[in-house]
């Protein structure tokens, strides 16, 4: 009962005016997503956080991430990402599962990113969004989301991200329509082992929220991450190890009142 | 050929100066913008810049009234670069310019492009090309915002604008180096009539300035409009002077007591004659001034008396209200300053006078209780400065026609090349009163305050600075929205970083407390509570190449976080500046994003505009906002500005914005200026 609760709380914060919110999903994924504000420690995972790091990327890739988040199987999330370079780039794939029969909100990603010279990397990725809720039907909506990152010096990286800066109605009645999202990160990669990074979100109608991560590779196979974000007011830790050309990843965030989010993602990257 | 090895020692290092874009205080604009809710009209310091960017000030015979001009360096660093000079003759290239104490290379390069070492003139020889040898400049700009106003739809009979919604504004000027300019300027705002109506003459405000400097023991010369400033503006501040920042050593006003005018504001300036005299190490300044101006005029039947309740200080005349006021009272003033002179510092004396033909009298509020009133107003001054080492003292103890004092004191501190330290105490007696005073107070007017402030600046490490103030104070009396005697603190921490000449990063937290009128309440007298204003600004100016430069900013501020009729607001801005090598056009483009709660959590950001134009819009509501830039040099002497600025609001909120038109989706605005230049 609790659990049905606690469902159609998150579910219905996540309905404001804005069908989805995308604050959550960016908070929810920072873990996975650290290393995007940089060079050296991008990799698949952060290219889609910021969505022009994928044009970090060297060789092609292939990820899953699953995580259940306040451990309830009515939200778990499950992500397939996969990015490919060519010649003029980084093309990326990326599939976005969560809910359960009751509420399955679905998200298809088509990337593209490439360097601009040395100092600039841009990326777009087009996506399709869609949701299906028991008694009010599905609907769908195409976005869009266009990254920025400037290499300031070797260490410094900043970027800007905007999500659906521009979108129609959807949905029954056509009253709702998909948030946007500004975000603004920077980087500082302050050695080859450390690395630090620092979000403003905000979404449309939304308080802005502020997050903020660490990297320390304490050993060449073992990474650790952690880090805390203002907007759902979550704490979150987690450790990577490489074995070959193999991620194994764990982490777990921590919301006051809902509690724990456990996840787990694989990575795993081809030869060149 | 001492100074030939510090120059080559200093090579390696100078590599990393160069030339950048006229630099304006987008901050202290952006402060002042919100404090008085409109943009200023006073364009002096952006034409002096200019002016420096193609003449630049000659190091070997500039004096510290010319440095203090540029109002890029503070009073120790002036004192600073003149001893240095005594001392080591003349300079002999602009990389010796890093050799003098307290000139670090943030300023450096602010300074470069205003800046040249040159042989010295004499005076006898310049005299003669004074007139003949001068530089001539035409401008003209005009804007317009596109959206008509519903005063624009009424009839002259309803109180409607008579006039276009166009902007025009025009300006003529000569000058010589910096010994003589004279101009006219003409101005007329959106909504006022242009060469007919109740505006035959063409344009609502003409200015007319001749200002000559240097002549013999003539120091300034003005005749027609000009400005006067006295002290620390206790009495008498005119030109623009800016509040707190995180420029920390800009507490203090620094200024010649007289200055040319020629912007399109039409309130603060003199009209009428002035002059500076200086024998030795006595300097004086006298001036007289006869002016209209406009004001609310009520009837007081039973006196039989006419009184003036406001002076307008806006400028618009657009309706029959705004005409029936316009120039409807005379005012004379009179006053001046003698200064003794000392090489590490002064001390003055001064005096102002207002005489009005009617007397005023301001509304019967319990904040304007000690408001003066009736026809003629006197303050005077003393006023000091002087350098001690690294210390540099500074002050002014003021005192009205009634009597009552106010007092200024601060000191500046460069405690090494890594620190530098501000202080100032003011104490204001809250029945003090001034005409035209404009001193480093919370409060707009300096009166009813007493308050601490203290700054501090450090540079740590090789690009990194580390600003911050902070500022207690209080008010003895009720202000206007503040229905009891209160008071308040504010304070900002701003981390900048810049690794290389391409880069600058900073962010800023600031936060304001202070007293106001709690929110909902009716009563006459409102309760009052402390009511807090924080703001966190994070911004990135990085020249990706030699053709682009970027800019992004992103800032949340909050409204009485927690409190009654809490708001928050977000502004995040993208700017794209592009300027082709050998070419002569250069553009630029602003995207933004805001979304606020409400007016309380308005955002100001600085916006490039056209030359000689300052525009920082408030944004509040949600929406998009974009703006186009493009100047071209269309050969030597002609230049060309346009701005096309639109407003999209995604709701119907109400919103500020430039001028007329400020509600509903949509605020588009165009401007064009053309200046030609001869000689």
């Amino acid at each position: 009962m609790i659990r049905t609760i606690l469902s159609a709380l998150f579910i219905s914060a996540c309905l404001p005016k804005t069908a989805v919110s995308q604050q959550a999903d960016l908070t929810q994924q920072v873990y996975i997503g650290t290393g995007a504000y940089s060079q050296s420690q991008a990799d698949l995972f952060s290219g889609f956080q910021q969505t022009a790091a994928l044009a970090s990327l060297k060789v092609p890739g292939v990820g899953v991430t699953g995580m259940r988040p306040y451990l309830l199987s009515a939200l778990s999330r499950y992500q397939l990402l996969a990015a490919f370079p060519v010649p003029s780039g980084t093309l990326g794939i990326k599939g976005d599962l969560r809910g359960d029969e009751g509420y399955t909100q679905r998200q298809f990603g088509l990337s593209f990113a490439r360097n601009l010279g040395t100092k600039l990397s841009a990326g777009l990725c087009f996506t399709y969004n869609s949701i299906r809720i028991d008694g009010y039907g599905q609907t769908g909506m195409p976005g869009v989301e266009a990254g920025l990152l400037l290499h300031v010096t070797s260490e410094l990286h900043t970027g800007l991200q905007l999500i659906n800066p521009v979108s129609g109605k959807w949905g029954i009645g056509k009253t709702e329509k998909l948030p946007a999202v500004y975000v603004f990160g920077l980087g500082y990669e302050a050695s080859s082992v450390f690395y630090f990074s620092a979000e403003i979100i905000k979404e449309e109608e939304q308080s802005a929220s502020v997050s903020v991560c660490f990297q320390y590779k304490p050993a060449t196979r073992l990474l650790l991450r952690a880090g805390m974000g203002t907007g759902t007011s979550v704490t979150w830790a987690g450790a990577g190890f490489q074995m070959s050309r193999c991620r194994f990843d764990v982490f777990v965030s921590f919301h006051p009142q809902l509690g724990f989010t456990p996840g787990t993602g694989i990575l795993f990257q081809f030869k060149k | 050929m001492k100074k030939v090895p510090i120059i080559l020692l200093l090579l390696s290092l100078i590599h990393t100066v160069v030339s950048r874009a006229q630099e304006v205080p987008e901050q202290q604009l952006e402060n002042l913008a919100a404090e008085t809710e409109s943009d200023t009209e006073d364009d002096q310091q952006i034409q002096e810049l200019e002016h420096f960017r193609r003449h630049p000030v000659n190091l070997n015979e500039a004096g510290a009234e010319e440095l203090r001009q540029l109002a890029l360096l503070n009073e120790l660093q002036i004192t600073s670069f003149i001893n240095y000079r005594r001392l080591t003759g003349k300079l002999l290239h602009l990389l010796e310019l890093q050799a003098i104490p307290g000139w670090d290379l943030a300023t450096i390069r602010q300074l470069l492009p205003y800046l040249k070492i040159g042989a010295v003139m004499s005076m006898a020889a310049e005299t003669g090309q004074r007139f003949r040898q001068g530089e001539h400049q035409l401008l003209l700009r005009m804007g317009q915002l596109l959206e008509k106003g519903i005063e624009y739809k009424k009839r002259a009979e309803e109180n409607g604008y008579q006039g276009s919604p166009l902007q025009l504004m025009f300006r003529y000027t000569y000058r010589f180096k910096n010994s003589l300019q004279y101009g006219i300027t003409g101005d007329k705002d959106a909504g006022e009539s242009f060469f007919k109506g109740r505006q035959k003459a063409g344009f609502d405000f003409y200015s007319v300035h001749l200002f000559a400097r240097r002549l013999g023991i003539i120091q300034s010369l003005a005749i027609g409009d000009f400005t006067v400033n006295l002290g620390q503006g206790l009495i008498q501040w005119q030109s623009l002077a800016f509040k707190k920042s995180t420029a920390i050593t800009a507490v203090k006003r620094q200024s010649a007591v007289l200055r040319p005018y020629h912007s399109a504001g039409e309130f603060n300036f003199q009209r009428g004659l002035g002059i500076t005299i200086r024998k030795g190490k006595l300097e004086s300044t006298v001036f007289v001034s006869l002016r209209k101006l406009s004001s609310n005029i009520n009837a007081d039947t039973v006196n039989q008396e006419d009184y003036v309740s406001s002076l307008l200080t806006g400028g618009y005349h657009r309706n029959n209200s705004e005409l029936e006021d316009r120039h409807n009272l005379s005012q004379f003033s009179a006053g001046g300053n003698f200064q003794y002179r000392l090489r590490q510092g002064h001390i003055g004396w001064n005096m102002v006078y207002y005489r009005y033909d009617k007397p005023l009298q301001k509304r019967p509020e319990p904040y304007n209780l000690f408001a003066w009133r009736g026809r003629e107003w006197k303050n005077t001054s003393i006023d000091y400065s002087y350098t001690w080492r690294n210390l540099h003292f500074f002050g002014e103890a003021a005192i009205d026609q009634a009597g009552y004092a106010s007092l200024l004191n601060g000191i500046l501190v460069s405690t090494d090349n890594k620190v530098d330290l501000s202080f100032m105490h003011r104490k204001l007696s809250p029945a003090y009163q001034s005409v035209q005073g404009n001193a480093f107070t919370e409060n707009t007017l300096p009166s009813n305050e007493t308050g601490f402030y203290m700054g501090i600046s450090i540079r740590p490490y090789t690009g990194w600075k580390l600003d911050g103030y902070l500022d207690f104070y209080r008010f003895p009396w009720l202000k206007y929205r503040v229905d009891a005697p209160g008071g308040g603190k504010d304070w900002v921490i701003q981390l900048s970083y810049s690794p290389n000449r391409e880069t600058l990063l900073y962010t800023r937290y600031r936060r304001e407390t202070k007293t106001g009128n709690e929110a909902g309440d009716t009563a006459i007298l409102h309760v009052t509570g402390l009511i807090a204003r924080e703001s966190w600004r994070t911004q990135l100016n990085y020249k990706v190449s030699a053709m682009w430069t970027f800019r992004s900013r992103v800032e949340l501020v909050w409204y009485n976080r927690g409190g009654v009729e809490a708001e928050s607001g977000f502004l995040g801005l993208l700017d794209l500046l592009y300027k082709p090598l050998m070419k002569p056009w250069s553009g630029g483009l602003r995207l933004q994003y805001g979304e606020t709660d409400g007016y309380n959590s308005r955002i100001y950001a600085y916006e490039n505009d056209v030359l000689y134009n300052y525009s920082i819009p408030a944004f509040s509501g949600k929406g998009f906002r974009y703006y186009i830039n493009v100047q071209l040099d269309a050969g030597d002497r002609l230049t060309i500005w346009a701005k096309w600025a639109q407003t999209l609001f995604l709701e119907k909120k109400y919103a500020t914005d430039e001028g007329e038109g400020s509600v509903g989706k949509a605020g588009s605005l165009f401007k064009l200026q053309l200046r030609y230049i001869f000689q």
